[in-house]
């Protein structure tokens, strides 16, 4: 037997063992999920979640520096808080694997800081800076950083954005994976043949308890932010009692907040739910349609407004009384604990006496002296001005490194996601640019044809001798660009500027008086420059009845020859 | 104490120590859900209806559509419901059977799924787990059941349509070439006299019209009043295909059975195999891996003759035929009394001449005694041994001794025979 029959006889083998083996194909399950709840809702409400905890910070700012419209960054906190969101999401999709997580996330923080900047300068600086302000921070780059309230902007809106991250984080993990998906949709004997590739489990149970952790702490946050905006800045000194400082109404913002934190973390708690239920119901082969997670969101939103609604009537009864009951409890466990420490600290400080041995002798424990040392006046040395120059080279770097930064980061952002720089599109743009401005100069040119066309059939049409005066006087008022003429104008210009030159040095032009008989009539006043009359006046002769063409050299000759005369009509006598 | 505890404590206490009044309402509505979810999540499977509809029997390969109907008579939504319905292994289904509905309020809901039965036998189709929660996990799931109901499948029928028994009986609706057995009733023609024959056959007419003495001829018939005593004593059977035999005697049964009550025959069964349905309700057991009802209680010899089937006395119709069938759906194989010392009390209250139909496994000698006894006792037995025998001969032999027909279907080739179509009148022709 040969080899080859040998070889395929094996293949044959081999491929009859794989049908045996292969098990058998069942219809999948028909379990799915719905992309609106996902790609929708959830981000709304993490964003709506993250966006009351700066409003809540944004309040606290509002009451210590008034002076600022803080709750103007509440757009961009919710922005900004949707975006994390989203791209929480988008990072645990299996198209972003690779993206270095670190880096897109300090990236994503530096745009971040850059949208801020401006729009703190817009909202609450009072607009885009002025030319004068730009170049006060080109010399001075960190003052950037301390107008508008840039710094308290940045950190609110960073506070909302990280707890948008986490919480998108949190719960793209309780999501079921497309792994998930792909594997226990297989019909039994095909889970059973993959089994190596079965998905390895999460721990949703810990996954929501953790989004509990944290929503509850930092509600607990949020209620004591509340209690502090209730409190007024100039009464602080006069609390003794940190326990009493809450005597003011809520603001609406304040309650707005709370109200949207706690019903919105309610919601994500059921959107939790759902998700949980959603994987077991999937491993355990359930057969779910999109419908049901819908109405799920539905019936939780419901609920949590009607019950919300039907609290809003319900009586909020006084926590005063019970208040200073508390405050009492908490002042004697305070009292009693402070008396325990001093009776051990008096216990330890007698036992170390006795083991020292020397109690009468021994002077009694005297507190040091605290003795504040006197101030010296230090005199700062008046610092050098420093040299404009290198003040100018070093902002200059400044600035380049950080938009170059800015450019890079920008790049890179939008590259993961998935945007790429399309040269060919590019190219196309910049070809419709280059177009749109031949057609600009190619009218334009059109324009300066017509206008010497016009001009040439004015000049070939008999005119007095006034008409050449009057040209010669509206070249003198009026502004030409000489470079733009074609060389028949500018020769004719030169010609008329030497008419208009010479009549001021009374030599006029009379009336039907030829350009030749002209040129004798100057040639007598100023013989030395009869060549340069002879020649300008025989151009011009050509550029008004002539159709030859004339080049720019012509026209380069007759300004040379007109430089000359123009010399010497200006000198005197 | 749950983390939902904690929540409600913490908010109490910064409420009362920082007297922020509107964390009540935060606390209203922590409370609201909390409330709703354990009032609510029980009441829901309260107001919760269900049924399944679908046909009790089902021939062998025929698929049974199973529709459940779940309706919701409280005017509030059940967000979810997690259903899940146990149907065995045997009854390949063709749909899903687990899956997870919201129901809205006053809605009936229906859910429709097909079984196919692949393996005689009797079947639960259920129960119903129903489980059902909150939106917020704040309660537990609670759960609730919808009682199995039962499907039989019944065994393989071969259709037969020539069956050429013998019989005893004469006046039936089965033609027969047994002269003895001519039935008045059926006119087949006239011959010439002949010395003997009755003067009451004689056709006046036609011996006046042909001037020779003519008598009537009629064509013979026979009634097949039949037992079939399907032998499911185990020790009858080789161990090392027992299972086969048995079903292979239980399918020849059926197709027994069924072709002689569509013959308008009246037919019985007697079996010494055993029912499990006549097991108690506490006591009756499903297969975990085919979900067959199976008779697996750890009984002596005497108490499993109290589970033997009882026996069914010949009668004709369909639902005579269901019910045969049904028994045979259901028997299974145990030691509990031989053939021979079963068979003499299985016919002890049958008329005279009935044919019966001993389906065993092999025509032993003990075996053929017990029916030469109760060929004397004037039936007609009949042996129909269903395992293969090399020497079928020698029985067969040692049968037509004893007064008796015996014949040897192993398999289904050996029934051929019996299910050539039919041309002409149904003529009974006997088997080799």
């Amino acid at each position: 037997m040969s080899r080859h029959s040998r070889t395929t006889r094996r293949i044959g083998a081999i491929a009859a063992a794989e049908v045996q083996h292969k098990p058998i194909k069942g219809e999948p399950l028909a379990f799915q999920v719905d992309m609106w709840t996902r790609r929708l809702v959830r981000p709304l409400l993490i964003a709506a979640l993250a966006t009351s905890v700066s409003i809540a910070l944004l309040e606290i700012i509002r009451l210590i520096s008034p002076q600022n419209a803080w709750l103007a960054l509440v757009p961009l906190c919710f922005f900004i808080a949707l975006e994390g969101a989203y791209t929480a999401a988008w990072l645990n999709t299996p198209d972003s694997f690779g993206v270095d997580r670190l880096g897109y996330r300090l990236a994503e923080t530096l745009l971040i800081l850059v949208v801020v900047r401006i729009y703190s300068w817009i909202f609450l600086g009072g607009g885009i800076p002025s030319p004068e302000e730009l170049r006060g921070y080109l010399t001075a780059p960190l003052s950037i950083l301390t107008v508008s309230g840039f710094l308290t902007s940045a950190f609110v809106t960073l506070v909302a954005w990280s707890f948008a991250v986490s919480n998108g984080r949190i719960f793209t993990k309780l999501d079921v994976s497309i792994y998930e998906i792909r594997f226990y949709r297989l019909s039994q004997p095909e889970q059973k043949a993959m089994g190596d590739d079965r998905p390895i489990q999460v721990q949703r149970g810990k996954l929501l308890s953790a989004y509990f952790r944290n929503w509850l702490a930092v509600g607990m946050a949020m209620i004591i932010l509340a209690a502090l905006s209730t409190f007024e800045v100039r009464q602080f000194a006069t609390v003794s009692n940190p326990l009493e400082i809450t005597r003011l109404g809520l603001s609406s913002a304040m309650l707005l907040a709370l109200i949207i934190y706690f019903l919105a973390g309610f919601w994500l708690l059921s959107h939790g739910r759902l998700l949980r239920m959603n994987a077991r119901w999937l491993a355990d082969g359930m057969a779910k349609e999109a419908d049901l997670e819908r109405g799920w969101q539905r019936s939780s939103l419901i609920i949590l407004l009607t019950i919300a609604a039907i609290a809003a009537f319900l009586p909020i009864g006084s926590t005063l009384p019970i208040s200073r009951i508390l405050s009492l409890g908490v002042s004697v466990i305070a009292y009693l604990a402070g008396v325990i420490i001093q009776a051990i600290g008096y216990l330890f400080a007698m036992t170390i006496m006795m083991l020292t041995g020397n109690i009468e002798e021994s002077d009694p424990v005297r507190p040091p002296q605290l003795t504040l040392p006197s101030v010296e006046e230090v005199i700062v040395p008046p610092s050098n001005p420093s040299h404009p120059f290198a003040e100018m080279m070093v902002s200059s770097i400044f600035w380049t490194l950080v938009i170059a930064a800015i450019l890079a980061t920008l790049f890179y952002f939008l590259r993961e996601r998935g945007y790429t720089l399309q040269r060919e599109r590019i190219e196309g743009q910049w070809q419709i640019v280059i177009g749109w401005l031949r057609e600009l100069w190619a009218r334009l040119a059109e324009r300066i044809r017509s206008t010497g066309s016009e001009l040439r059939s004015r000049l070939k049409t008999p005119k007095p001798a006034t008409n050449m005066h009057d040209e010669s006087q509206a070249i003198r008022t009026g502004f030409l660009r000489l470079g733009n003429l074609s060389p028949r104008d500018q020769i004719r210009y030169y010609y008329l500027a030497l008419v208009h030159r010479a009549g001021e040095r009374g030599i006029r032009r009379g009336v039907g008086q030829t350009p030749l008989e002209y040129a004798r009539e100057l040639k007598e006043t100023w013989p030395e420059s009869e060549g340069e009359i002879d020649d300008i006046t025989t151009a011009f002769v050509t550029a008004r009845y002539s159709s030859r063409p004339l080049e720019k050299s012509d026209a380069l000759t007759s300004k040379q020859q007109w430089r000359l005369l123009r010399r010497r009509l200006r000198k005197p006598g | 104490m749950s983390r939902y505890s904690w929540l409600l404590l913490l908010l109490l206490a910064i409420a009362f120590l920082l007297r922020v009044d509107f964390i009540f309402y935060i606390l209203y509505i922590a409370v609201g859900v909390l409330a709703w979810s354990r009032w609510r999540t029980p009441r829901a499977l309260r107001n919760l209806t269900a049924a399944r509809e679908y046909r009790r029997r089902a021939f062998l390969g025929e698929s049974i559509e199973v529709k459940l109907t779940l309706t919701n008579q409280s005017r509030l939504a059940i967000p979810w419901l997690q259903i899940q319905e146990h149907v065995p292994p045997e009854l390949r289904v063709e749909e899903s059977v687990r899956f997870v509905r919201s129901i809205q309020g006053r809605q009936t809901s229906d859910h429709i799924y097909h079984v196919r039965g692949l393996q005689r036998g009797y079947y639960s189709l259920g129960p119903l787990r129903l489980m059902n929660g909150d939106l917020f996990g704040l309660a537990k799931p609670h759960f609730s059941y919808l009682p199995p109901d039962f499907l039989t499948v019944y065994p393989r029928i071969i259709p037969l349509t020539r069956l050429g028994l013998p019989s005893r009986l004469p006046f039936g609706t089965i033609g027969s070439h047994q002269r003895l057995f001519e039935d008045p009733a059926r006119p087949a023609g006239v011959r010439e006299f002949r010395s003997g024959d009755s003067l009451r056959q004689m056709n006046w007419k036609a011996s006046a019209h042909t001037q020779k003495h003519l008598v009537r001829t009629f064509e013979p018939a026979i009634s097949l009043e039949a037992l079939i005593l399907l032998d499911l004593y185990s020790g009858s059977y080789e161990r090392r295909n027992r299972q086969e035999a048995t079903e292979w005697a239980i399918v020849v049964a059926a197709s027994l059975a069924t072709h002689l009550i569509n013959q308008r025959q009246r037919v019985g069964l007697s079996s010494n195999g055993v029912d499990p349905l006549r097991l108690h309700a506490d006591e009756q057991l499903f297969d975990e891996v085919t979900g067959r009802l199976s008779f697996d209680p750890d009984v002596g010899e005497d108490s499993l003759r109290r589970y033997m089937a009882s026996a069914i006395a010949p009668r004709n119709g369909q639902p005579h035929l269901m019910k045969i069938l049904e028994q045979l759906a259901r028997l299974d194989t145990k030691e509990t009394m031989p053939f021979a010392e079963w068979a003499p009390a299985a016919c002890a209250n049958l008329n005279w001449g009935v044919t019966v139909l001993a389906i065993t496994a092999q025509g032993d000698t003990t075996t053929s005694q017990a029916l030469h006894r109760l060929a004397r006792n004037g039936f007609n037995p009949i042996l129909i041994a269903v395992e293969p025998t090399a020497n079928f001969g020698l029985v067969k032999e040692r049968a037509r001794r004893l007064g008796f027909q015996a014949y040897n279907v192993s398999n289904p080739h050996a029934l051929s025979q019996w299910r050539q179509t039919q041309v002409g009148p149904a003529v009974g022709a006997p088997l080799r």
